[in-house]
């Protein structure tokens, strides 16, 4: 059942538009990475100031990495549950046209190690690549041989980019693969990366979807901010007040319409069985398929 | 039978690889455009009396007592001048584009009656005589008409820009003769009345190009005039919004995927480029003082070579990519939706 790309859009506003609860994981998640992002500059100016005063320089860079990582590691966390129940909750309102809070806390006590894990070992590699790109430009830069660093500086910050490119295309379907077929982490990048070979050209287009509709919106709201733009002085206040509702806007409608869109997409395309209330009932909202009707003889 | 939107674009990668000769008549647009471009700047410079030397110092000179001795007849002159050039390249770009299209609407429609036991050199001999005649009768039969559409198209385009950002315009300058006091606070309003112009126009350009995209393949493809064109190809759009939509979604994000890929040319270029410069061990007191000596100039100039150098590269790849890839892919997949989603009527 290769849906065409078409279909996928449609059904899966549909579905978007019958369950719009799926807004509130992602809403949650970034309220809370708000939050412990505030949270954590206050106490990081507290400290720094504190300390600053006291004179301990080495204990206060210490405490400050330690705090960066922490709140790090914690809002990555705090988004894979989300993310995880987000997912589930989006498979179940695929497959059942239904779906509700519990499904996400279901989805995110089950699957958010794994997500956890693979945000880890995809910051683990980007890192790692950083590092291998520019390590003949640091040791060029040793040697004290300049232009071959700045040559190498260059050559190593293109790589980088080009290989961020294609790290998020292909591995974009891996946290779909996790949560719909219940896979570990690093199963789970294998299988995103297979799906990926399989169905570039449908991955490619609904990145790109994607991509050109929060484009469109992101134009919409400079219009609208233009036109506000004219008044002085409130026009300000009113375009930052603007702003801030585009955000809430883009949290709670573009994000869970593209998770819809692609989990739809996922598991209308994966080889896998999606795992978790197998149900018999196909894809809802394609075209309604015929009864197969048992053909028994009839015994009199 | 209605083709899902992957199935077109496979089909039309494969289309494209199998006819590359379908880049022909794009790579002739270039080549006349560019003629056409070198031929309007030098008979600017011959209007102007500048003199065409290689010496920019001469040019500089001239250039520079201009403004003294241009009268309103200059102007109007020189403006004709770009109205004249305009209008050719509009009429240069729609023969082209009317050949291409029509070179595509006769490879998809051949597409399952190629002749396969002829020998491979005759058949490329025949296509290719074929193929140029094609080119020649379908820009021949269509040029007027799709030089009349873009001629409209581009009309209100201008029509728009005027509304938008002409009257602005006027109104700022008479407004400021009027008052030339009061000249900052007028700024103030009049800077976001130009913000929300420029926005209404990128919004309406936009409108105007997915509404009308389909125009020039309704000309060809269905034969029709010019208005009988646009009007196809605003009612194509209304009964296909989402796979138009998609499609242009997609060609606007695939050529700038290009050109990352170009950049990305470019930037090895330069770094490659870059091991060539001699880096004076001491650069880093150099840049903090003062006086500037004639090695920093030196090393200036140099970098400036190998920059110079790396944006060529990129300019060459690109127009490449787009005259042999982008602009005949292009042409194949809207030839192919819009011949698909016809016969679904």
């Amino acid at each position: 059942m290769n849906e065409p790309i078409e279909n996928i859009l449609r059904a899966g506003y549909n579905t978007w538009r019958k369950n719009l609860i799926l807004c509130v994981p992602l809403l949650t998640s970034g309220i809370m990475n708000i939050i412990i992002l505030l949270a954590a500059i206050i106490v990081l100016t507290i400290l720094l100031v504190s300390f600053i005063k006291s004179d301990m320089l080495f204990v206060s860079l210490l405490l400050t990495g330690l705090l960066i990582t922490s709140v790090f590691f914690l809002m990555i966390f705090i988004n894979s549950f989300f993310l995880a129940g987000a997912i589930g909750m989006s498979k179940e309102a695929t497959e059942n046209a239904k779906t509700s809070l519990s499904d996400m806390l279901t989805y995110g006590k089950k699957k958010t190690l794994s997500l956890f894990f693979v945000y880890i070992i995809v910051s683990l590699t980007v890192f790692l690549g950083f590092i291998l790109f520019f390590i003949p430009a640091i040791a060029a830069s040793l040697l004290n041989l300049t232009n071959i660093f700045l040559s190498l500086l260059i050559f190593g910050l293109s790589l980088c980019t080009l290989s961020g490119v294609i790290l998020t295309i292909v591995l974009a379907p891996v946290s779909y693969a996790i949560v719909v077929c219940d896979l570990g982490a690093i199963e789970g990048i294998k299988e995103g990366y297979r799906f990926f070979m399989k169905n570039k050209l449908v991955v490619i287009f609904l990145l790109f979807t994607v991509e050109g509709i929060s484009w469109g919106c992101g134009l919409i709201i400079q219009f609208i901010t233009s036109l506000f733009g004219i008044i002085p002085f409130i026009g300000d206040l009113i375009n930052l007040g603007i702003y801030l509702l585009y955000m809430i806007f883009v949290m709670a409608v573009i994000y869970p319409l593209s998770i819809v869109w692609w989990t739809r997409l996922y598991m209308g395309r994966t080889e896998l069985k999606p795992k978790k209330k197998p149900t018999d009932a196909p894809l809802k909202d394609s075209a309604p398929e015929p009864e197969t009707l048992n053909q028994e003889p009839i015994y009199i | 039978m209605v083709e899902c939107l992957e199935n077109i674009l496979r089909k039309g990668f494969d289309l494209w690889e199998k006819n590359i000769y379908i880049a022909m008549p794009f790579i002739f647009n270039l080549i006349a455009s560019l003629m056409l471009l070198i031929v309007f700047i030098g008979s600017l410079f011959i209007f102007l009396s500048i003199p065409i030397t290689l010496d920019i110092q001469k040019i500089i000179d001239s250039v520079s007592i201009l403004p003294d001795s241009m009268t309103y007849v200059h102007a109007l002159i020189i403006s004709l001048f770009f109205i004249v050039f305009m209008l050719l390249n509009l009429l240069i770009n729609a023969f082209f584009s009317a050949g291409a299209i029509g070179m595509a609407k006769e490879a998809i429609e051949s597409i399952e009656s190629i002749d396969s036991s002829a020998s491979h050199l005759d058949d490329v001999i025949k296509h290719g005589n074929k193929n140029f005649g094609n080119m020649i009768k379908y820009a021949n039969k269509k040029v007027i008409d799709l030089f009349l559409a873009n001629l409209i198209i581009t009309a209100f385009i201008l029509l728009i820009l005027f509304i938008f950002v002409g009257i602005p315009l006027i109104v700022s300058i008479g407004l400021y003769y009027m008052s030339p006091d009061a000249a900052p606070l007028f700024n103030m309003f009049l800077s976001g009345v130009y913000d929300l112009g420029a926005m209404c126009v990128a919004l309406l350009l936009i409108t105007i190009l997915i509404l009308f995209t389909v125009t020039p393949y309704a000309i060809v493809i269905s034969d029709v005039g010019a208005l009988e064109g646009l009007k196809k190809g605003y009612g194509f759009f209304m009964d296909h919004k989402l796979a138009v939509l998609l499609f242009l979604i997609f060609i606007h994000y695939a050529t700038e995927f290009t050109s990352y890929a170009v950049s990305f040319i470019a930037s090895l270029t330069f770094s490659f480029g870059l091991l060539f410069v001699q880096i004076p061990p001491d650069i880093g007191s150099m840049l903090f003082t003062t006086n500037i000596s004639t090695a920093l100039t030196d090393l200036f100039m140099q970098l400036s070579i190998v920059f110079i150098a790396a944006i060529a590269m990129a300019v060459i790849i690109s127009l490449t990519i787009s005259t042999i890839i982008i602009q005949p892919l292009t042409t194949i997949w809207w030839s192919l939706l819009y011949m698909d989603r016809i016969k679904e009527k």
